[in-house]
């Protein structure tokens, strides 16, 4: 049986969230003089920059954590002890034979 | 990113001669704790596929953020105002584009035990001629890249002891370090030693931005000042600065992401479970690393105003010199800061070698030259070849060449030739051989030409109209030649999964 896989980039809201978070983290969508407004000595329009950044590091979390799951741990085992790197290559030839 | 410090004389060099001995002891101990590591390719290169949450995080950490991101970009952010602020995102954008191929190539890496990225292009297209050309491309833009960090280092080097230490020394001391620890240990001591590193890094960083809060004022009176003096650095950016932003997320997401190094590390995970925490971690430390150095070059505008373009190379260098006249505390705070600009040089020139080695191991001379060799003698082959690599490079970064010394400049522009065979050969059953084959090396071509040339149509990046042909070349090929039945059931079989 073929191995299974869950993948973010087979996914339409993965893309669809992408994009939208791409198309505001370029700042176009402001007033040439937008930096006369500031918080704290930043102006808002980067803080809604850096707002945009942090939610797409909160979007990629949510990806990882419930858009990709593969089943290659269980199948192929985990990464230590899985002895020396003859057995894997007889592994691979396995697998393409 | 040459920086004279005039505070740092005996001090940087005890801290340089530290930091030497510390990272020969982690070789040691990566040695001892896996003895006969050596005769196996998994175990010198992947650390055994058995990297650990933290180890691995660091060890894309030290690959994605190098000195320069600590020297070079507060002066650009100096220059250019909060419309500098796309080195936040870009480095977010990294992991964005993993997402889209990291996950299946970790489970092909799984399957079929794949070492390099060389490996899995092998597997994929079982073409002499476009597994050795991919190979080439790689090797020869890490050879590059791997230049660059040597003079960078040479020059930490000289900076930081204010000139005691002469460049040439700086550098022969350091590589000779790093390639004993990474003989020592394999990926075993790359990675433990880009752990240390990269909290050296973040301590300076950190340090530098609370000294600079505190002695030079903070962001309100650096926009107060930009608003009298050069308003438009604190506006968002106009048309051209736009399509800068736009290129620069687009190109530093997929060319970081794509670098051999960093694939490979992909392999060395030890679950997925592991690899997929890493990713996280990285996607919040853009604003902890890029974030904190854009602040420092924000906050140099109001402390060292009206410097010139080249004055301002010199920024960080300026405000350290200036940290460190304050206090004691300060003082070696900055001296261990430019200790860690340096460590996170040599951890990602470390890195870069050791792919490189691993590429020669198993792609060509195991691959190609001697296939029956033992993995010793394969991993040996890597070591001494990598050796020869670093003694040329060298001698090229101290006499460097009058004539075609831009074939040295190279490296991003032809390593991201490889990325639609690696990346459209994940997805696409139906992708033609001969078509990859013509298309890399095609772009490759287009885009060390127009580099040589200086050519930028549009104002677009060599590199990217490279792979732009390259990519035509692969799509259009690939329809109107197609592939036949044995070669599209060999796809299926690699890369076919049932999905939920």
């Amino acid at each position: 049986m073929k191995p299974e896989m869950s993948e973010p980039v087979r996914k339409r809201r993965v893309w669809l969230g992408f994009i939208v978070l791409f198309v505001l983290i370029n700042p176009w969508y402001f007033a040439s003089d937008a930096g006369a407004t500031r918080l704290m000595g930043i102006p808002l329009w980067a803080l809604m920059v850096l707002g945009v950044s942090l939610a797409l590091s909160i979007f990629i979390t949510w990806t990882i954590n419930t858009q990709w799951q593969t089943d290659s741990d269980e199948r192929y085992g985990g990464g230590k002890g899985r002895g020396d790197g003859h057995d894997s290559d007889g592994a691979r030839r396995d697998e393409e034979g | 990113m040459e920086v004279e410090l005039a505070f740092s004389g005996w001090s940087g060099i005890f801290v340089l001669a530290l930091y030497g001995i510390l990272m020969l002891g982690v070789g040691l101990f990566a040695f001892l704790r896996n003895r006969g590591m050596r005769e196996s390719l998994d175990e010198y290169y992947l650390g055994g596929r058995g990297l650990g949450v933290m180890v691995l995080f660091f060890t894309f950490f030290a690959t994605q953020y190098s000195g320069n991101t600590v020297i070079g970009y507060p002066p650009t952010a100096y220059r250019m105002g909060y419309q500098y602020l796309v080195s936040v995102p870009f480095f977010i954008m990294i992991i964005m584009v993993y997402l889209f191929f990291a996950p299946r190539l970790y489970a092909l890496g799984r399957r079929f035990s794949l070492l390099t990225p060389v490996d899995w292009i092998e597997l994929r297209f079982r073409s002499k001629k476009v597994s050795i050309l991919a190979a080439i491309l790689m090797l020869y833009g890490l050879a590059n890249y791997l230049l660059e960090q040597f003079v960078a280092i040479g020059q930490g080097v000289s900076g930081l002891t204010g000139g005691t230490i002469p460049y040439q020394v700086g550098v022969i001391f350091f590589i000779i370090i790093m390639v004993a620890y990474s003989w020592l240990g394999g990926m075993r001591s790359v990675a433990y030693t880009d752990t240390i590193q990269g909290l050296a890094l973040l301590f300076g960083v950190f340090t530098l931005l609370i000294g600079s809060l505190y002695y030079f004022g903070g962001l309100p009176s650096a926009a107060e000042y930009m608003q009298a003096s050069a308003p438009e650095k604190l506006n968002p950016p106009d048309s051209a600065g736009l399509m800068r932003w736009f290129s620069l997320l687009v190109l530093v997401g997929i060319g970081a992401a794509i670098y051999p190094h960093a694939v490979q590390r992909i392999f060395s995970a030890k679950s997925e479970a592991t690899l997929k925490r890493s990713f996280i971690r990285m996607a919040y430390m853009p604003f902890l690393t890029a974030g904190v150095v854009f602040m420092v070059g924000i906050i140099g505008i109001a402390a060292f105003p009206g410097l010139s373009t080249a004055d301002s190379e010199q920024l960080v260098g300026m405000m350290a010199n200036a940290l460190a006249n304050q206090n004691a505390f300060f003082y070696w705070a900055m001296v261990l800061l430019f200790g860690g600009v340096i460590a996170a040089i040599v951890s990602t020139a470390d890195s870069v070698l050791l792919t490189f080695s691993s590429i020669i191991s198993n792609d060509l001379y195991g691959r190609y030259i001697k296939p029956d060799a033992s993995e010793y003698q394969k991993v040996l082959a890597g070591k001494l070849i990598g050796l020869v690599a670093v003694v040329i490079l060298i001698v090229i970064a101290w006499y460097p060449p009058a004539t075609l010394y831009q074939i040295f400049v190279l490296k991003f522009e032809v390593l991201i030739q490889v990325a639609p065979a690696l990346i459209l050969g994940l997805y696409w059953t139906r992708l033609n051989t001969r078509a990859v084959f013509i298309g890399m090396l095609a772009g490759a071509v287009m885009a060390g030409v127009f580099t040589l040339m200086g050519y930028r149509p549009l104002g677009i990046y060599s590199g990217l109209w490279g792979l732009l042909l390259n990519t035509a070349i692969c799509v259009i090929g690939t329809l109107m030649a197609g592939v036949d039945a044995a070669g599209r059931e060999h796809a299926r079989k690699v890369i076919g999964f049932r999905y939920d």
